[in-house]
């Protein structure tokens, strides 16, 4: 049984890993209300395999992630034709329709869920979040990384560039229903227990409240959000009765304030005697 | 009984309708998707509860309460969401109003706790019975109401000034601001507009449901948003359409099939929808990028 | 089939469709290797539609398109690039809080492995041969002082050398420029047109759309001039200057 301050440690790491699904997505500019279907996914499917099965946990969790990157793959191929209004509904209807799912999956406990799955530890943990932050970090400095900007700066752009943003866009959503399956294995066998109602709105909606405060520039951004929002309650012990009330309006107050969340990569340098603000381009002229 | 049922199904459509006709008049003004909507719905419901306790007041008081409440609300939500939200993130507006109804629901049961609570009925009146349906009277005044409201909200969107004004400022913003349209006044028009009929739509829902919960707003919101994507986004007649369907389906699924499908077959619905025909029944945008 | 044999980009029957305007109707167009061919009209004439047709951004009603011998007609954008079509953008659409040099890297996005695996490592030769293309396109058109800048930060005529050397880094059969010299101090304009017949030696093809007679006539080999959808005079720029129709269509628009 995790002590106090590994449970947290452990906690940390597992919203890191969300909030790192949630981050491929949002880099290219995309949304995904429903990424918290995935790791429902991934924690039903490894606590399945520990529980019926017998699998050892680090298996299971692989497995976990790669059912839930399979499941992002097919999500991802209707869902990612679609304009992002309509994305961001098609991404919800995901997470609704897998809550009814599991509800009623008697298979898998239906409402009450499953529980008995132990085994989580921090370094564990922490070792999932370090190989994650590597291959952000790898991909964030190559042409890959590159490319992600370009589609979330201006997407017809990058088509017309030879960026085949189709492919790039069903790539970050499985990668990042990957990451979100694991998480979902290793919060199963944190909690032991595991239930339909855990994987809900509020589920998808805080690792937004993350990336969005911690910013979506850099893979820094959300590790940080996702980091200072999960500890601020824990250590601020008042906060914590409220912490439902701060979230929401800390999030209306981004918003307001700074959307771009509170780390923004710099790129290159600003002239001296500028003010290195960005000029507008032409206005373009009427349609030909 | 499988007409008191469509009775019962169109009676809860109609609940969507509202809701759903509200949500689309924003969505289709500002291209903001109003999660945030289901709380003003949420608000006006505990108001008439409230006032209900507080003190015997008549039935159209309780439902002018409600509206006013619910326009509170939406108008709040329009300074939040929009009117001082930094507008160069496109998402800023939506993620904004997932605050507020984050924000409103938690408040909403540090208040009134997460217990249902029963509502009673807004008129006292007697069973009717039409043929092979019996209403309450409270439900066929709500209905009258309920198809007032449409026909007004048709008639301000078609024959008035500021209804014309809503519309070109749902076609195109710049067109409108070079008509002369006064944008933010029409904005916020389309807030208030969008708050009572959420009001209105909250009392209805007390006809169908007698009770309540901080959360009712959420699933209201969620089937606003399956109703307003099944109906076409912004198409104002595809929201009614949608509703209704919701409605009658969910009845009769709990009616005939089992309660828990109830949800279930709404959602198959909306993936299939969104998997073959993305615009909607009857809308008219396309969804697809180019 | 295409018409004439060594035409680059071979365009017949193009006809775009917006509601129920059309903006290019019935259009016909061939491009000879290593020319420069210019595209004029005035406002409205269908010039910047006809280009978002032939790189796919814009879906025709009609047409066949062909390019380097093989039919284009339903590819998307991406596809085409790969073939070897680039572009420039009315008004400059560059990547505007990356470097200059980020914006021309992505440039040679389909030409350099730029997947997962390179982020690991593979393909790291071909990489840095490419880096050091995109630094020698810097060069040629005077950039390299300026790699590392934000590229929003800069200057619009600065903007537009960006975005042709954007375009150059796919290395491409065939350049569209969609206004390269508008909003340019005359003697902007004529650094430009230098480093566009610059291409020209260096065997690229240019497709011009261009409001500067002057620009026009000092670089092209062959202009087509459209008026409201359809094309209404081509040939050398000589006589299309002197073309009766030509004159009409400005004159009888705001210019």
């Amino acid at each position: 049984m995790a002590g106090y301050f590994e449970s947290v440690a452990i906690l940390v790491g597992i919203n890191i890993l969300q909030a790192l699904g949630l981050f491929t997505v949002k880099s290219l500019g995309q949304i995904s209300l429903g990424h918290a279907g995935f790791m429902a996914v991934g924690a039903y499917t490894a606590s399945l395999l520990t529980l019926r099965a017998q699998w050892p946990l680090v298996p299971a969790v692989l497995a976990g992630g790669a059912v839930a990157g399979v499941a992002g793959a097919l999500v991802g191929l209707p869902a990612l034709r679609l304009e992002k209004l309509y994305l961001a509904t098609m991404t919800l209807a995901f997470l609704l329709i897998t809550e009814v799912f599991f509800s009623n999956f008697d298979y898998a406990g239906g409402l009450s869920g499953l529980s008995g799955m132990a085994g989580t530890r921090a370094p564990l943990v922490w070792a999932f979040v370090a190989a994650a932050a590597l291959y952000f970090w790898l991909v964030g400095r190559a042409r890959l990384g590159l490319a992600h900007d370009a589609v979330r700066q201006d997407e017809p752009v990058a088509r017309a560039m030879g960026v085949d943003t189709t492919r790039l866009k069903l790539q970050a959503f499985a990668t990042g229903a990957v990451l979100m399956g694991i998480a979902g294995g290793l919060l199963a066998h944190h909690l032991f227990y595991i239930e339909p109602g855990l994987f809900g709105f509020s589920a998808a909606v805080l690792p937004v409240i993350w990336v969005i405060f911690g910013g979506i520039t850099t893979f820094w951004g959300p590790i940080a959000g996702a980091a200072v929002l999960t500890i601020l309650p824990e250590v601020v012990q008042p906060l914590k009765d409220w912490y439902l009330f701060i979230y929401a309006a800390s999030l209306v107050a981004v918003m307001i304030v700074r959307p771009q969340g509170l780390i923004v990569r710099r790129r290159g340098t600003s002239p001296s005697g500028g003010d290195g603000a960005l000029r507008p381009a032409e206005a373009p002229g009427a349609a030909r | 009984m499988l007409a008191q049922q469509i009775f019962n199904g169109l009676l809860l459509g109609s609940t969507y309708a509202l809701f759903a006709l509200g949500l689309n008049l924003v969505l289709g003004a500002l291209n903001l998707l109003n999660f945030a909507h289901g709380e003003a719905l949420m608000v006006a419901v505990y108001a008439v509860l409230m006032l209900q306790a507080a003190a015997h007041v008549s039935g159209a008081v309780l439902v002018l309460a409600a509206m006013a409440a619910a326009a509170a609300v939406s108008m709040a939500t329009y300074l939040f969401a929009f009117r001082w939200v930094n507008k160069e993130y496109w998402m800023a507006g939506a993620l904004s109003t997932i605050g507020i109804s984050i924000f409103t629901q938690t408040l909403g049961a540090r208040l009134w706790g997460t217990d249902q609570r029963q509502v009673p009925d807004i008129i006292r009146g007697p069973a009717v019975s039409l043929g092979p349906v019996t209403a309450t009277g409270a439900q066929l005044l709500l209905v009258a109401v309920t198809v007032l409201l449409m026909v007004l909200l048709h008639l301000l969107l078609t024959r008035t000034r500021v209804g014309r004004g809503m519309r070109a400022l749902a076609e195109n913003r710049t067109t409108a601001m070079l008509m002369g349209v006064n944008v933010e006044r029409m904005i916020q028009g389309t807030f208030l507009v969008a708050g009572i009929m959420a009001g209105a739509a909250g009392v209805l829902l007390t006809s169908v449901y007698n009770t309540v919960t901080p959360f009712v707003g959420l699933n209201l919101s969620v089937k606003g948003i399956v109703a307003i994507t099944i109906g076409g986004m912004g198409n104002t007649y595809g929201a009614i359409v949608a509703g209704l369907l919701i409605g009658v389906l969910e009845t009769l699924t709990v009616a005939y099939g089992s309660a828990s499908y109830r949800d279930a077959i709404v959602f198959a619905l909306l993936v299939v929808i969104l998997m073959v025909r993305p615009q909607g029944l009857l809308g008219v945008r396309f969804p697809e990028r180019a | 089939m295409p018409a004439a044999a060594e035409a680059i980009l071979q365009i017949t029957g193009l006809t775009v469709r917006f509601g129920g305007v059309k903006a290019v109707d019935q259009v016909d167009l061939a491009v000879s290797p290593h020319t420069i061919h210019a595209v004029i009209g005035p406002n409205g004439a269908g010039k910047t539609t006809l280009f978002n047709a032939v790189t796919g951004f814009v879906a025709p009603t009609a047409a066949r398109v062909w390019f380097a011998g093989r039919e284009i007609t339903r590819l998307p954008p991406e596809t085409r690039t790969r073939r070897g079509l680039a572009r420039t953008f009315q008004g400059v659409r560059l990547f505007r809080e990356m470097t200059v040099l980020e914006n021309v890297l992505l440039g040679q996005h389909a030409r350099v492995p730029s997947g997962v695996a390179a982020a690991f490592g593979y393909g790291r030769g071909r990489d840095l041969r490419a880096r050091g293309e995109a630094v020698a396109i810097l060069e040629s058109l005077g950039l390299t002082s300026l790699r590392d800048r934000v590229a929003g930060t800069l200057p619009l005529g600065v903007q537009r050398r960006i975005e042709i050397a954007r375009a150059m880094a796919s290395q491409p059969q065939l350049l569209l420029l969609d206004e390269p010299t508008a909003g340019m101090s005359a003697g902007e304009k004529m650094a430009l047109c230098d480093q566009i017949r610059g291409l020209r030696e260096r065997h690229f093809t240019v497709l011009l759309i261009e409001h500067d007679m002057r620009v026009v006539m000092g670089v092209s080999d062959r202009v087509t001039t459209l008026n409201f959808g359809r094309k209404i005079a081509e040939g050398a720029p000589e006589d299309v200057r002197n073309d009766p129709r030509v004159i009409e269509a400005y004159l009888g628009s705001e210019e």
